[in-house]
């Protein structure tokens, strides 16, 4: 099945700021990173959350006790899509998703499904199986 | 002991590499630690280079002999296996049912990730108890000197100098968040490379 990620500035911001996702970041770290204010950061994590690209959780022996947020594998796909970009891409961009390199065994092709992310506007973000 | 150099060569791109990847994620290590975070932010970080270096060196000495190396020079083949260490070790031999990989990426990645996660866990305390400290500043001093670090960061592009400048002055008069949350956050802005990430 393939897959259709719309995603806006604000969570393109946040979701390169979370990195490869190995590291958890909180919501006022990402805002520094990213360069949004506290509120549109957390509305893009949990945006990101929700499409399932990342994760959050309250750490319960850590110091710090902050919502920390990491990218997952699907979000971790999309980051590096990215990358190749400087900055968000232009609003009606669309990227397609390269998976990892499939072993032989995993042959054809087929079996891979061909998922792309659109840049849209602000307010617009959705996940749609086409 | 021929083998002795080429093994090094190839220990030591592969450690160059696992560096910069490292200093890509974390930038550089915070310098006000205390001893005993500070020894395990070392041990972890330079743990895991030592690792990868070793590592590439022993797979320099498993490959070399074979077929598709032969006639190239052992310092090429130190220099490709150095260099192409990451990629071979994520090699996928197969896949078994259920799309589950076969090989030693999952190795890899999982001792990556352990390795990340704790290195993390130790500049973020650190981050998290100075930005505190910093934070009982007043938000006009904060809002100056990091204003002035952006001015004088000749890193950034004029753009970008404007961009962080403007946002600087977006979350210093930022009405929707408690003050004690934009005080931390310019804290933040100020102690750590996430200014230059974005």
């Amino acid at each position: 099945m393939a897959e259709r990620y719309a995603l806006n500035s604000s969570q393109v911001a946040a979701l390169r700021a979370l990195s490869e996702g190995i590291v958890e970041r909180s919501a006022l770290e990402i805002a520094v990173s990213a360069g949004l204010l506290p509120k549109q950061a957390l509305a893009a994590l949990f945006a990101l959350e929700k499409l399932g690209l990342a994760s959050s959780w309250h750490p319960v022996t850590g110091r710090t006790g902050e919502h920390l947020f990491a990218l997952n594998d699907e979000g971790q796909t999309i980051y590096r899509a990215l990358a190749s970009f400087e900055g968000t891409p232009p609003v009606g961009s669309v990227v397609h998703l390269r998976r990892k390199f499939p072993s032989f065994s995993g042959w054809p092709s087929s079996s891979q499904p061909a998922s792309y992310v659109e840049i849209v506007p602000e307010q617009l973000e959705t996940t749609l199986a086409v | 002991m021929e083998s002795l150099l080429p093994f090094a060569l190839a220990a030591f791109i592969a450690a160059s590499l696992t560096y910069c990847d490292l200093a890509a994620v974390f930038h550089t290590p915070p310098s006000g630690l205390l001893w005993r975070p500070r020894l395990k932010l070392i041990a972890w970080w330079w743990g895991f280079i030592l690792a990868n270096g070793v590592g590439a060196g022993l797979l320099f000495l498993a490959l070399r002999s074979k077929d598709y190396f032969k006639g190239l020079d052992e310092w090429l083949i130190a220099s490709l296996i150095g260099a192409g260490y990451s990629a071979i070790v994520r090699l996928k031999f197969t896949t078994l049912p259920n799309a589950t990989p076969l090989g030693f990426e999952a190795l890899y990645e999982g001792l990556k990730t352990i390795v990340h996660k704790r290195i993390n866990l130790i500049v973020r305390e650190w981050r998290m108890e100075q930005s505190q400290i910093l934070a009982q500043a007043d938000m006009g001093q904060l809002r100056q000197r990091a204003l002035l670090m952006v001015g004088s960061d000749s890193l950034l592009t004029n753009e970008e100098r404007a961009k962080k400048s403007t946002w600087i002055e977006q979350i210093t008069g930022d009405k929707d968040t408690p003050e004690p949350d934009r005080k931390r956050i310019l804290a933040i802005f100020i102690l750590t490379d996430l200014r230059n990430q974005a």
